[in-house]
């Protein structure tokens, strides 16, 4: 009998629908109706048990701004805990166990493809980690919203216990801030537009030659001058050259326990050092030296070429003649003015460059952090941070916060007593409103303006430090302005959905290892991935392990580059996705509003990811023989 | 044009192999069938000759290792296929934690059903296979296996389909279950639908089929219509009733007169089915077995064939 080709795919036979979201909605609602009444679910009221107990039991420094953020992290954790949970044992169950119990030989010999089929699961596993991650939600609001009543109580009696012995009255402004609002707030930031910009506080006149600029001796701050563009080598070359710094010194005002010296040196341009001519550490350091400031301020030194001995009083030109000038002044108390004339290159038979450009002041600096001093008393460093304009529309209904973050290095023995300055100019009516008060290493510092002083608009704010041995590291970010971020339980939600969106990735992740393998081979695979994963954010984040590891590998620095560690751990870990952006970070669990552009993104790569995981897992499964 | 088979295999073969690919059991070797439209097709064999395997094959279940099949001309397992069988497993492979009601709700949306025919369906259906308003209601893991095998045939009906792969239908059926299921097979084969079905319980096969096809150690060792089968051609059986011990001396002595051999004089027995059925319909205050309409479709092929009263 001659049978008709047999046709294959998934062609729809007449009368049923191409539009696959029914079945696909009726796969997934079967699933969520089996967790559910399989009471899958009691995992989150559990899980929200543990969340109390650990969180309530936990000490915290400072309960008054920490609990919250440490209660909301706290929330998410056990969130992704959960997440983790569905997606290594439940997920990798759900192809299985139908298959175990024989229920796919009911379903797969309906009009379902592969695809509707891995697509259904995944979305039924997905929505009951959703309705989970909810329980957890609303058990964890309502035990924050329980922590917060505390907390404010606690603000209040803080307030009222600290009024009298505070240092500075500006001190107690966040706390009373949380004892008048709660501490269920939730920031958007808007960033400076422009600095820190560092300039020297003038007491003694002596910005009256605007053309001059100054550093301080021993803050850290030097001098500059780009060479690159300059005859210098080739009249170094020629056997003749000198370097003249013609520059202006003055008495900053505290008595001098060392005698001020100039440290002067030829070192690589940071475009010399990234493209990686550097130059050999002993060359290096004879490319620096020591000079006494002379009197008339005129310091006149030789440049001879790398590589020979190193002749006192002179300098050597880096090999490549990619050099920039650097001046810093050691000692206590010395200013050192330059202005636009101040180097010049002198050659032989009289040849003199034009002047060099320059000099642009560098700030001290230490993990991208620029230091303001507050060595000297007089004259001061000031730091300033300008906003072009905030909208007004995007302030708080109250006062405005502006939050001002250092990192506080002190300068000898630590300071207790710390006292900086924060003083706000509004450009549009010249009025300046100043703070003194304790800035801290850890905690941002938060000031409230008056909505009568400013309300929008442009706004500069100055920074100072008062005590003489702090350094406060200051970043581009270190002074914001918290705006209005919305309800606190809106940024909860936001958390949730983030955590969501990831957890349903290793939802997908494990019903597509279910749709190939048996439970265990699944929920091991599942469990090494999530073991992998977190074994990999762990040695990101320890430095102590890779340092161990680099201590290890040091030996072999001469190695071609595929044996470094840190070329093994970026190309060995990148088919894992990060564990840690599961949760939100951490600005937003410290309370800053989660903004829906980062949510879209998480929606965005967790639909790329799980839609490309159900695809492979259909094509796994529909080459599986469910019965076999 | 030859009309399309429902079912045809060409040497189907399949032969299950262990982890480490060798053959470990030789399952179904060589299977040669074509079904007729609109007949009923039993599938008989000892556990382990192939049946379920055979069934398994049909619906994509699993892949035949060599040979083919062919669902109403198309391969097996895809959608377009499965949109037009029912299939009623071994044991009501089901969703424990659904309703009677969100079972056959569920299945319907698997087929596109629109809300309202699914409510429609489902009520036909669970009053079809008899399950009742209380039942409905409750989930499958309460339900005794009689009665997941009464939601799994509904489950099979769901898409009016035409053609049912019934496997061991009537397995786990009290006699009554039993003898509903076989009339609603016959019902479903007067509504034109072609139905395969796999059995170890000969009587049953007997009693529906109009073709069987008898499979043992995976192999087709018998295939053809049942009356011709089952036909003692060298026997004569007359079946009267009222006949007097004189008037049984008298006929056995003329047959004996024709040079022909008497086997048995016995007046026949029933079916322990039957006898089982009047008496507890009886006791239940039911009607008996002879007095309930005869069911929709035609009669039972070979029916008085067989002895019935």
């Amino acid at each position: 009998m001659a049978a008709p080709e047999a046709s294959r795919g998934n062609r729809p036979a007449p009368g049923r629908s191409p539009w696959p979201l029914r079945r696909i909605g009726a796969v997934a609602r079967v699933t969520l109706v089996q967790g559910l009444r399989m009471r899958l679910w009691l995992l989150a009221p559990l899980a929200l048990v543990v969340l109390v107990v650990a969180d309530a039991s936990s000490p915290r420094f400072d309960p008054i701004f920490e609990g919250i953020p440490a209660a909301f992290s706290a929330t998410l954790l056990v969130m992704a805990i959960l997440a983790v949970l569905v997606g290594v044992f439940f997920a990798t169950y759900s192809i299985p166990s139908e298959i175990e119990s024989k229920t796919a030989y009911t379903v797969c010999t309906k009009p379902l493809s592969a695809l509707e089929f891995v697509a259904g699961k995944t979305a039924g596993m997905s929505l009951l980690l959703l309705g989970m991650l909810l329980v957890v939600a609303a058990g964890g609001y309502g035990y924050i919203c329980v922590r917060a009543a505390e907390i404010r109580a606690l603000a209040g009696r803080h307030v009222a216990e600290a009024r009298g012995w505070v240092a500075h009255p500006a001190d107690l402004n966040a706390v009373e801030a949380v004892a008048q609002l709660g501490p269920l707030q939730t920031y958007r930031y808007h960033r400076a537009d422009s600095g820190p910009d560092f300039a020297i506080l003038d007491p003694q006149g002596l910005a009256s030659d605007t053309s001059l600029r100054w550093i301080l001796s021993n803050s850290g701050a030097r001098f500059r001058w780009d060479l690159t563009q300059t005859p210098l080598r080739d009249w170094v070359g020629e056997g003749s050259a000198e370097l003249r710094l013609q520059l202006t010194t003055r008495a900053a005002g505290t008595a001098s326990a060392k005698p001020p010296q100039l440290i002067v040196g030829l070192v690589p341009t940071p475009e010399s050092r990234a493209s990686g001519r550097n130059v050999p550490p002993e060359t290096e350091q004879r490319m620096a030296q020591k000079f006494d400031v002379p009197p008339d301020g005129l310091l006149r030194i030789p440049v001879v070429m790398a590589g020979g001995p190193a002749a006192p009083g002179s300098l050597q030109m880096p090999p490549d003649g990619a050099a920039e000038l650097q001046l810093y002044a050691t000692g206590d108390g010395l200013l050192v003015g330059a202005g636009p004339a101040s180097a010049s290159i002198q050659g032989s038979a009289g040849k003199v460059s034009p002047s060099i450009p320059g000099p642009a002041v560098a700030v001290g600096s230490e993990r991208g952090r620029q230091w303001l001093v507050g060595r000297s008393r007089v004259p001061r460093a000031q730091a300033a941070f300008r906003f072009d304009t905030v909208p007004e529309g995007e302030l708080a209904a109250g006062n405005t916060a502006v939050e001002i973050g250092f990192s506080l290095q002190s300068w000898g023995p630590p300071t207790i007593t710390s006292t900086a300055r924060a003083a706000f100019l509004n450009p549009q009516t010249g009025q300046t409103r100043s703070f003194e008060f304790t800035p801290e290493g850890y905690h941002s510092t938060i000031l409230y303006l008056d909505r009568t002083f400013w309300h929008g608009g442009p706004l500069e704010v100055r920074l100072e430090s008062e005590t003489d041995d702090d350094f406060l590291g200051l970043l581009p970010e270190s002074v914001r302005i918290r705006a209005e971020g919305g309800p606190f339980v809106l940024n909860l939600a936001k958390s949730m959905l983030n955590v969501w969106c990831f957890g349903s990735v290793l939802v997908a992740f494990g019903v597509l290892l279910s749709t190939r393998f048996a439970w265990f081979v699944s929920v091991l695979g599942g469990m090494t991935f999530v073991i992998m994963a977190f074994a990999r954010d762990f040695i990101r984040h320890q430095t102590v392990v890779a340092d161990m590891a680099a201590a290890l590998l040091r030996w072999g620095q001469d190695w071609p580059q595929w044996l470094h560690w840190e070329w093994i751990v970026n190309r060995v870990s990148p088919p894992l996705p990060s564990l840690q952006s599961m949760l939100p970070g951490e600005n937003v669990r410290m309370g800053q509003a989660m903004a829906l552009a980062e949510l879209g993104d998480a929606f965005l790569w967790s639909a790329i990811a799980v839609a490309a995981l159900v695809l492979v897992g259909a094509l796994l499964f529909r080459h599986r023989e469910v019965a076999a | 044009m030859a009309e399309i088979p429902p079912v045809a295999t060409f040497g189907l073969t399949k032969t299950y192999r262990d982890f480490w690919g060798r053959d470990k059991v030789h399952a179904l070797t060589g299977l040669d069938l074509a079904l007729v439209r609109g007949e009923i097709f039993g599938l008989l064999g000892p556990n382990g000759s192939g049946k379920s395997t055979t069934i398994k094959l049909l619906l994509g279940l699993v892949f035949p290792s060599a040979g083919r099949a062919e669902i109403l001309g198309m391969a097996p397992g895809t959608p377009a296929v499965n949109q037009k069988i029912g299939y009623l497993p071994e044991e009501s492979y089901l969703h424990r934690f659904l309703t009677g009601e969100e079972t056959l709700d569920f299945y319907g949306r698997l087929f596109g059903l629109s809300r309202a025919d699914r409510r429609r369906k489902t009520d036909e259906l669970l009053d079809l296979v008899g399950l009742d308003r209380r039942a409905r209601a409750r989930q499958l893991k309460e339900y005794s296996k009689g009665m997941s095998r009464r939601i799994g045939l509904a489950q099979a009906l769901v898409n009016d389909p035409e053609l049912l792969l019934l496997d061991e239908p009537t397995s786990g059926l009290d006699p009554i279950g039993t003898r509903e299921m076989k009339d609603l097979i016959l019902r479903l084969k007067g509504q034109g639908k072609t139905i395969l079905l796999s059995s170890h319980l000969l009587a049953d096969v007997q009693d529906v089929c109009d073709r069987i096809g008898i499979l043992a150690r995976g192999e087709l060792k018998e295939l053809g219509r049942v009356r011709d089968l089952l036909l003692q051609r060298d026997v004569f059986q007359v079946q009267a009733r009222g006949v007097t011990p004189e008037a049984a001396r008298r006929i056995v002595a003329a047959v004996e007169a024709t040079g022909a051999q008497v086997v048995s004089t016995d007046p026949p027995a029933t079916t322990l089915e039957d006898l089982f059925l009047r008496v507890i319909r009886g006791e239940a205050g039911g009607r008996p077995e002879s007095a309930k309409p005869p069911p929709a479709g035609p009669s039972r092929p070979g029916g008085d064939d067989h002895g019935r009263p």
